[in-house]
């Protein structure tokens, strides 16, 4: 029970994570407006740091290295958006791009400097950092979550199997095999007592005497989950051939 | 949404990652469509567990119907290749499908449309009993999936076997409540008589283990909702305390400290009698 519990929680944080790992993404859209204006308004700023901040943060971003061509496609890109302006987007773009211009430019001189310019920098490598923490942090979980995988089937199948059974099978085992439980809570129950009497996977051969039919060696049966609970070995007592 | 993510993560595993046959049951069908949504999910992690951590469903040629056919031979070679003073916990059962309508003995198995028979060799050997008039006839829709060539026994040991075995144990049938509920703990009896024969017969079963536990029951098969196992004994044999290794104690219960009071499946059965030659204690 405690392993479906990690589990879960495994699953609750990966969800958790795919939603904040779409945060730095829109983050990075709003800052590549930004070093595009900065090239546009600053002549403070040296082209060749401009280019290089650039091309790391998007390299789609059309920076070159020559600082006059960079200026040149700025100006067109500037004259772009102003023919465009009726567009809503681009409005809307344009507005989103002044307000986090005017967040950089700390002292409101129109420009951004070099010091306003290393705060831009600081901001790209701590979201830099941040995804390879997630990265890291998504692939553990991942791995623990795959580890207790059976276990996390398990619980779920036991909390939502009410949704999505078949009434009148139900019914019928209900009639017919009234104490039936489900193959992995009976396999728990017989690990707990055995284990009380000094029934150990190192100690103990299972032999199991049940049909060679192919439904019984599925991953949830009990044949399997024993097998899997006693040392990964059972010996065919039905023989084999 | 996480109700629904668990009960994709739920249906993954009771179903293939290949395609599936289509389904057009009305009540499952949003979770079918649902569950496709996360096919590809599943696949990439492990939720089909038959993929990752169990082996996959093949078939094993070992005995049908869950007799122990390696009988007192295999017994032994099991018994030996216990570990030093270790222990051994044998598992025996019959299994029994139900179908999407209830129907006992019919199951419809991956990749397949139809309905087909769950155990089939049990089934078989109760048709082949009918077909000599040894039984009252049944008109089980299920059982017409068998042809004749299928119940013919000349060539086929252990079916022959299972027929004999069951033929005495047929008496009250017409009694229960469900034909193939009576033949499935009617083969729990056989399993269960032969398993202990292999146990009591054994004279120097304690030279190598010094304890034996057994559970028995009925292993259910279902397309949707999980596979079950209906525990009907759950016993233990220890070394005697003298330390006389030929010396056989009566078994140790183990049941209702486990699983609580035994069922009572006497209306099930139809009758004590029944009950009592399928070797199940009923509360």
């Amino acid at each position: 029970m405690k392993q479906a519990q990690r589990g879960l929680i495994a699953v609750v944080l990966l969800l958790l994570l795919a939603a904040v790992l779409q945060l730095p993404e829109s983050c990075t859209a709003f800052v590549v407006p930004v070093i595009t204006t900065t090239t546009t308004l600053s002549p403070t700023m040296t082209s060749r740091t401009a280019s290089d901040t650039s091309s790391a943060l998007h390299s789609s971003a059309g920076s070159t290295d020559d600082g006059e061509s960079s200026n040149k496609s700025s100006s067109k890109s500037s004259k772009s958006n102003s023919s465009s302006n009726s567009n809503f987007l681009d409005k809307l773009f344009e507005e989103e791009n002044n307000k986090l211009f005017n967040k950089y430019d700390i002292d409101n001189s129109g420009t951004i400097d070099k010091n306003e310019f290393k705060s831009v920098v600081k901001k790209m490598n701590k979201e830099s950092r941040r995804r390879e923490v997630f990265s890291i942090v998504s692939a553990t979980l991942g791995s623990i979550f795959v580890a207790s995988s059976s276990n996390t089937f398990q619980f779920g199948q036991k909390k939502f199997r009410s949704k999505y059974l078949e009434p009148n099978a139900e019914l019928a085992m209900n009639e017919n095999f009234p104490t039936a439980l489900l193959s992995s809570d009976c396999e728990k129950l017989i690990f707990k007592t055995l284990h009380k009497r000094g029934f150990t996977p190192s100690n103990t051969l299972l032999g199991h005497s049940v049909c060679s039919d192919e439904v019984n060696t599925r991953g949830e049966q009990i044949i399997p989950l024993m097998i899997e609970r006693w040392n990964k070995k059972g010996f065919a007592l039905g023989g084999k051939f | 949404m996480f109700e629904l993510f668990f009960l994709s993560l739920s249906l993954s595993l009771s179903e293939r990652c290949e395609e599936e046959p289509e389904k057009v049951s009305g009540s499952s069908r949003f979770y079918d469509v649902f569950s496709q949504q996360f096919k590809s999910f599943r696949c990439l992690f492990l939720l089909n567990n038959k993929h990752t951590h169990a082996p996959p469903p093949i078939i094993y040629f070992t005995g049908l119907a869950g007799l122990p056919f390696a009988g007192k031979s295999g017994f032994g070679a099991y018994l030996h290749h216990v570990p030093d003073n270790g222990k051994l916990l044998v598992i025996f059962a019959p299994h029994v499908g139900i179908d999407a309508e209830g129907q006992i003995g019919g199951l419809q198995r991956d990749g397949q449309l139809k309905v087909s028979n769950a155990c089939g060799a049990a089934i078989g050997a109760y048709k082949a009993l009918q077909s000599k008039n040894k039984t009252p006839n049944d008109p089980l829709l299920v059982y017409n999936t068998l042809q004749p060539e299928n119940i013919d026994i000349k060539f086929d040991p252990q079916l022959e076997q299972i027929v004999n075995l069951l033929a005495p144990r047929l008496k009250g049938i017409d009694e229960s409540q469900n034909s193939i509920s009576f033949v499935t703990y009617q083969m729990y009896g056989i399993i269960r008589e032969l398993i202990t024969a292999c146990i009591t017969q054994t004279d120097d079963l304690f030279d190598y283990t010094t304890e034996i536990a057994v559970v028995g029951g009925v292993i259910i098969n279902r397309r949707k909702g999980g596979d079950f196992f209906q525990p009907l004994s759950f016993e233990t044999r220890k070394r005697c305390l003298s330390g006389d290794t030929k010396k056989i104690d009566p078994p140790i219960d183990l049941y209702e400290e486990t699983f609580g009071v035994h069922p009572n499946l006497q209306s099930i059965m139809g009758s004590k009698q029944a009950l009592d030659r399928a070797s199940i204690v009923s509360s």
